[in-house]
């Protein structure tokens, strides 16, 4: 095995904590994985990339015991796993964050960590030891929750952190992470960093997933690519580049990451003044026709909040909005829908797909929702949203009538926004668009809105990518507590002035 | 992981297709027709027409009072009042006719009462009020059980002199029972209505995933009030069906746990409480096979109380294999 692996100087020593050879899966027609293999050593941060679709998932989920492989053989310290099990791995200390959320929402943080596992004591479970436990892993990631709140008051961010804290309860071996960083803000990402590093350096093996290559190349020893479902090749992250990684998971080379737009800006579209509600306090901000507007801060610095605002979702309380120069209040999503609104909410399964329908139905549901009551829809209405809202968009599918919930997550967003693009709204907020979205797809979701914006549309992107921010705006508004706090030319900006301004620093130095 | 939330979610797949659709009914279904040939083969009565006509007769009330529940479910809701607000509509029915009114106009108001009541009293307090839509219609159940009772002082009426009424519950059109007629028709505008109409599908929506189906600019809440309205429309319809069949209004025993016995047959037709997911031809299948498994069991003369056995056994039975069959 080690032929394969020329490279893998950083532990000659050691054995390979876990292997996975010539596994091949397959769910009807679609091949997800068709001879991939995964090395891990001890004491390695170890990434694994590939575009949307490519089985980096479904890998994760076969070496968690979760479904098992058609073929291939899974290692752990040199002996085969058979018919693993959910439960035997997290015995043999296999532990999994899943791409998308798994947490139960009405029960409490803590008893969410040790689930299935709670600390028991003569005559039942004990409480405060499940809460006592469950706060000392929290602390340890350095997160300010308290274990017994229900984790549906927490925010999507916060949820991914008590996913990985009920991973880490364990004290794995193995750590897999499946995107977990696609929801977190950058202080968040810091600290869960730092904390794998200290457990690379206790010698766990660490695999994780993700689409942003800063954090690949910041973080991971080695990466393994995957593309259609076939093993690529494994890199040490000290002997190649970004361009090698991307061309290999592409297939061909990419030019450039990011359509700016740059397009002659109209009208006035959206105008604020003084809105206030809930944790926003009194924006003035104002988008133009043919602009893309960003939004930057940390989590729970009002990016979402307010984009939930313009949406109808959460009505404002106070101050102005004017819509095409139109006093307005809007105090539903319908309602906003119909003054051409189009919206994208940042929890793709919770709050945006029916996870059981077809992606037609799926891409169809926010047109539909547009007709009169009692209007006669048929399948064509769908079909032709689908045709409209994916085009440019390259949604991996074996048949759109599939459930979307059997797309890979990068194709579920896919789907999403498609849903919104076939509304051809005026305004479109995108709340975290190209979470979990690779390279190459990013680019053709930022290719298509391009154009929309050349035919006048306006948009707002609140994201915690800083850099596709930059990207992609004309102009990026950084959010802290609640306010406006700059409002910078995305051509000037830099990763560190944004970061400098949502982080509050500002305030720090004027004191 | 992601595969077990996935496996499950695939039993709630809308049915697009033939195939598809075969595949989700095939379990009923084939057990409906393996019951009627078996029926077929061990009792001599049960082809006659007769019989035929009465299974279908007497299993209309539930039909109707199950398509109205079949958009409820679908929704991700339950009205545990259908049965109490078929009886009150049957004493508000006899009430009208004994006070002079003439008996269409008396028909008309009945259903339109029914549902009013149901639009804005049960509808009303689980959309707008934030009620649990269990605990509203299950205060309703015992609410309009004892209105009937109160109005009727608990004595049924006789209808029997009104004869719109009488051909409603028991008359015969084109050589068919009247009330299997507007079983079938109402049954044929529901399944319309579901399948292509924007309303049908924002009640998917609302029961597939509420949240995605509000921010996408469907009006949650006034689809909660018509489905409920709707429900207590069937019942309406139930009402009058009835109360012509029994030529009286019953205000103690007319359709006592109807609700339940309709949710089940619309939970054998592949509905399920999770919501967003069945439809009216599965409910159709569902109350056929319920009617047929009653009429065989008293023509096999097995008593009658084994009736309850059997249902609830058909029923855990067939979502057993129906999670087999997802798996
Ligand atoms: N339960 C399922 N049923 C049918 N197809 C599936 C199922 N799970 C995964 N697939 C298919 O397998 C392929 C690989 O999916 P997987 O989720 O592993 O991709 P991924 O690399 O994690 O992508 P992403 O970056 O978008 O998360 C995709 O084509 C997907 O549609
Ligand atoms: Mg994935």
């Amino acid at each position: 095995m080690n032929s394969d692996l020329p490279n893998s100087g950083l532990s000659t020593q050691a054995d390979p904590l876990i292997t996975a050879t010539g596994i091949r899966k397959t769910f009807g027609p679609t091949v997800a994985l068709d001879n991939a293999q995964a090395v891990l050593y001890p004491g390695e941060i170890h990434a694994l990339m590939g575009e949307n679709g490519s089985g980096k998932s479904t890998l994760l989920t076969i070496l968690a015991g979760a479904q098992p492989a058609d073929a291939g053989t899974i290692t752990l310290h040199g002996r085969d796993l058979v018919g693993l099990t959910p439960a035997e791995a997290r015995a043999r200390g296999i532990a999994v964050v899943s791409q998308e959320p798994q947490l139960a929402p009405a029960l409490t943080v803590g008893e969410n960590i040790f689930l299935g596992r709670l600390p028991r004591r003569a005559g039942g479970v004990s409480w405060r030891e499940t809460h006592r436990r469950a706060a000392e892993i929290l602390a340890e990631l350095q997160l300010d929750i308290d274990p017994r709140v229900a984790v549906s008051t927490l925010s999507l961010g916060r949820r991914q952190m008590v996913e990985i804290a009920k991973a880490l309860a364990d004290r794995p071996q193995v750590l897999l992470l499946d995107e977990a960083t696609s929801s977190l803000d950058e202080a968040d990402t810091r600290t869960l960093f730092a904390l794998l590093s200290r457990l690379r350096a206790a010698g766990t093996a660490i695999g994780f997933v993700s689409h942003r290559m800063t954090e690949v190349m910041e973080h991971a020893d080695r990466a393994t690519v995957l593309r259609d479902g076939q093993y690529i090749g494994t890199r040490k992250l000290s002997e190649t580049d970004e361009h090698e990684l991307v061309s290999m998971m592409v297939g061909r080379d990419l030019k450039s990451y990011w359509h700016k737009a740059s397009v002659a800006q109209g009208d006035a579209l959206l105008r604020m003044v003084r809105v206030a509600r809930g944790p926003l306090k009194s924006i003035d901000l104002t988008v133009n026709r043919g602009e893309i507007v960003g939004l930057a801060g940390l989590v729970g610095s009002g990016r979402s909040a307010l984009l939930r605002t313009i949406a109808g979702v959460r009505p404002m309380e106070a101050g102005e909005m004017f819509l095409n120069r139109k006093a307005v209040r809007i105090r539903s999503p319908r309602q906003a829908r119909q003054l051409g609104v189009g919206y994208v909410p940042e929890d793709r399964k919770g709050e945006g797909l029916v996870m059981h329908w077809s992606l037609y139905r799926n891409a169809g549901l926010s047109r539909v929702a547009a007709l009169p009551v009692l209007a006669p829809i048929s399948e064509r209405i769908d079909r032709a949203a689908y045709a409209q809202g994916t085009q440019g968009l390259k949604v991996r599918t074996a048949d759109p009538r599939q459930a979307v919930s059997e797309l890979s997550g990068g194709n579920q967003q896919k789907v999403l926004i498609a849903r919104e693009l076939a509304i051809t709204p005026d305004l479109l907020l995108l709340d975290e668009p190209t979470r979990g979205v690779d390279v190459g797809a990013k680019e053709d979701i930022y290719a298509q809105i391009a154009h929309l914006v050349r035919g006048g549309m306006g948009l707002m992107i609140a994201s915690s990518e800083l850099q596709e921010l930059i990207g992609v705006c004309d102009r990026i508004l950084v959010l802290f507590q609640g306010q406006i706090v700059a409002d910078i030319p995305a051509r000037d900006a830099r990763e560190e002035t944004l970061a400098y301004w949502a982080s509050g620093a500002h305030l720090i130095g004027a004191a | 992981m992601m595969t077990a939330a996935e496996n499950s979610s695939d039993t709630d797949k809308i049915p697009t297709s033939f195939p598809t659709l075969l595949r989700r009914y095939a379990g009923v279904g084939a057990a409906l027709v393996a019951l009627i040939v078996f029926l077929s083969l061990t009792q001599e009565n049960f082809l006659k027409y007769n019989n035929i006509m009465n299974i279908l007769r007497t299993n209309s009330v539930m039909f109707v009072a199950a398509v109205g529940l079949t958009f409820v479910i679908i929704s991700q809701g339950l009205d545990l009042s259908v049965g109490s607000m078929t009886a009150l509509g049957g004493v508000f029915l006899a009430e009208l006719l004994t006070s002079g009114v003439g008996a269409w106009p008396a028909i008309f108001l009945t259903i339109a009462a029914c549902t009013i009541l149901g639009a804005v009293v049960n509808g009303g307090l689980i959309a707008y009020g934030g009620f649990n839509f269990f605990v509203v219609t299950l205060a309703m159940m015992q609410l309009l059980r004892g209105a009937a009772l109160v109005i009727s002082n608990g004595v049924p009426a006789s209808t029997f002199m009104w004869d719109p009424v009488q051909w409603v519950g028991d008359g015969v059109v084109l050589g068919l029972p009247v009330p299997v007629v507007l079983a079938v028709l109402i049954g044929l505008l529901g399944y319309a209505v579901m399948r292509w109409t924007r309303f049908g599908r924002s009640v998917y929506a609302v029961g597939g995933n509420e949240t995605a189906a509000r921010l996408a600019g469907i009006n949650v809440a006034r689809v909660r009030v018509a489905v409920y309205g709707i429900s207590a429309a069937c019942a309406g319809v139930s009402a009058i069906m009835l109360t012509g069949r029994l030529t009286s209004s019953q205000p103690v025993s007319a359709a006592l746990g109807l609700e339940l016995s309709a949710a089940a047959a619309v939970l054998l037709g592949g509905a399920s409480f999770a919501g967003g997911s069945g439809n009216i031809g599965g409910s159709a299948i569902g109350v056929l096979f319920l009617g047929v498994l009653a009429n065989g069991i008293t023509l096999a003369g097995v008593p009658s109380y084994w009736q309850g056995i059997a249902t609830g056994a058909v029923l855990i039975a067939a979502i057993a294999l129906d999670r087999i069959r997802a798996k």
